[in-house]
């Protein structure tokens, strides 16, 4: 099992999968050409990743823009972390939106409140 | 399929006449992935500095339409790379107090009625509802004949703040071109008084 960097491109956001530090982290802006092609090589590097016996992640999403595709594939993000929590892994999610950023705000709201996880809504100043 | 050249003229050369302010960008052809990715870099370079955080609606806005072109134009070209480009126009334009995002591309005339069927619906929702109809709408089933998340319509909405309207213009017996306008505006207090008037 191993750590994968993705280089963050003016479409696709970094991707920072850290299997010593227990970390996932997004940053940038997503709408990719297939959003659900590139959000599913993340997906099966989580589940790799639990299935060699990791117990927790810490999943970081620092996220500028992202188009509705995008968002649909952070919902199935979301159902895939809860699954894991609701298999007593210890996930955490820290949402990051910039002030002002209502859109960015209401969505992470939206899955702060559908999802039992901890879940943090954490603002930042750009 | 290309669209009779002479009847899609005049559709963009409506679309062109329509007093919308200053152009900030006008886009006519194909709407690859790598068009995407280079009018929305030109666009963040235009509009980032002077907007702040408004500049994401426009951007938002102007990425999920020049989307849908992409995906769903009935008028489609090979890309260089192979894949199947929808055509269309697109154009973000500038006035005092708001910024406006227009599309049009054709759509088939078999696929008018479904498609003003889920504009009426979405145009239909109280402004303070919309997000909470996003939040179920993205929560279903994709529909089979969607290519993105299904929810393009209700997002461009939020962004206006309900400010959007779309019209329809037959172009020929098979096609009718398809237009979408959506009004973001510059400052949170001017979308708060646009809502309440």
């Amino acid at each position: 099992m191993e750590s994968v960097f993705l280089e963050k491109t003016t479409e696709t956001p970094s991707v920072r999968m850290d299997v010593q530090g227990g970390f996932i982290e997004l940053e940038g802006n997503s709408y990719p050409e297939n959003a659900f092609e590139f959000y599913q090589q993340i997906f099966d590097w989580i589940d790799a990743y639990f299935a060699q016996g990791a117990d927790r992640i810490r999943a970081v999403f620092r996220l500028n823009y992202f188009n509705t595709s995008s968002a649909k594939c952070m919902l199935n993000f979301m159902t895939l972390l809860q699954k894991y929590h609701g298999d007593d892994k210890m996930i955490t999610v820290e949402w990051y939106y910039e002030e002002d950023d209502d859109d960015m705000l209401e969505i992470g709201k939206a899955f702060s409140v559908d999802f039992t996880m901890p879940f943090q809504l954490l603002s930042f100043v750009d | 399929m290309m669209v009779q050249e002479k009847a899609q003229d005049n559709s963009y050369k409506r679309f062109l006449a329509m007093d919308v302010g200053i152009t900030i960008v006008t886009y006519e052809g194909i709407c690859s992935h790598e068009v995407v990715v280079q009018l929305g870099q030109e666009l963040e370079h235009l509009l980032a500095a002077s907007t702040g955080v408004r500049f994401k609606k426009v951007f938002g806005v102007f990425i999920e339409l020049i989307q849908n072109i992409k995906n769903y134009s009935a008028e489609t070209v090979l890309a260089h790379n192979g894949t199947e480009c929808g055509v269309g126009i697109i154009r973000v334009s500038e006035e005092s107090l708001c910024y406006t995002v227009t599309a049009g591309n054709c759509i088939r005339k078999d696929d008018v009625e479904r498609i003003e069927a889920k504009c009426a619906a979405v145009k239909h929702i109280p402004t303070a509802e919309l997000r909470s109809y996003f939040n179920d709408r993205i929560r279903l089933k994709q529909e089979s004949t969607s290519k993105g998340a299904g929810v393009g319509f209700l997002d461009i909405a939020i962004k206006a703040g309900g400010n959007w309207e779309y019209e329809f213009h037959p172009v020929d017996d098979d096609f009718t071109f398809f237009t979408i306008t959506a009004y973001i505006a510059k400052s949170k207090i001017v979308e708060e008084d646009a809502k309440s008037s």
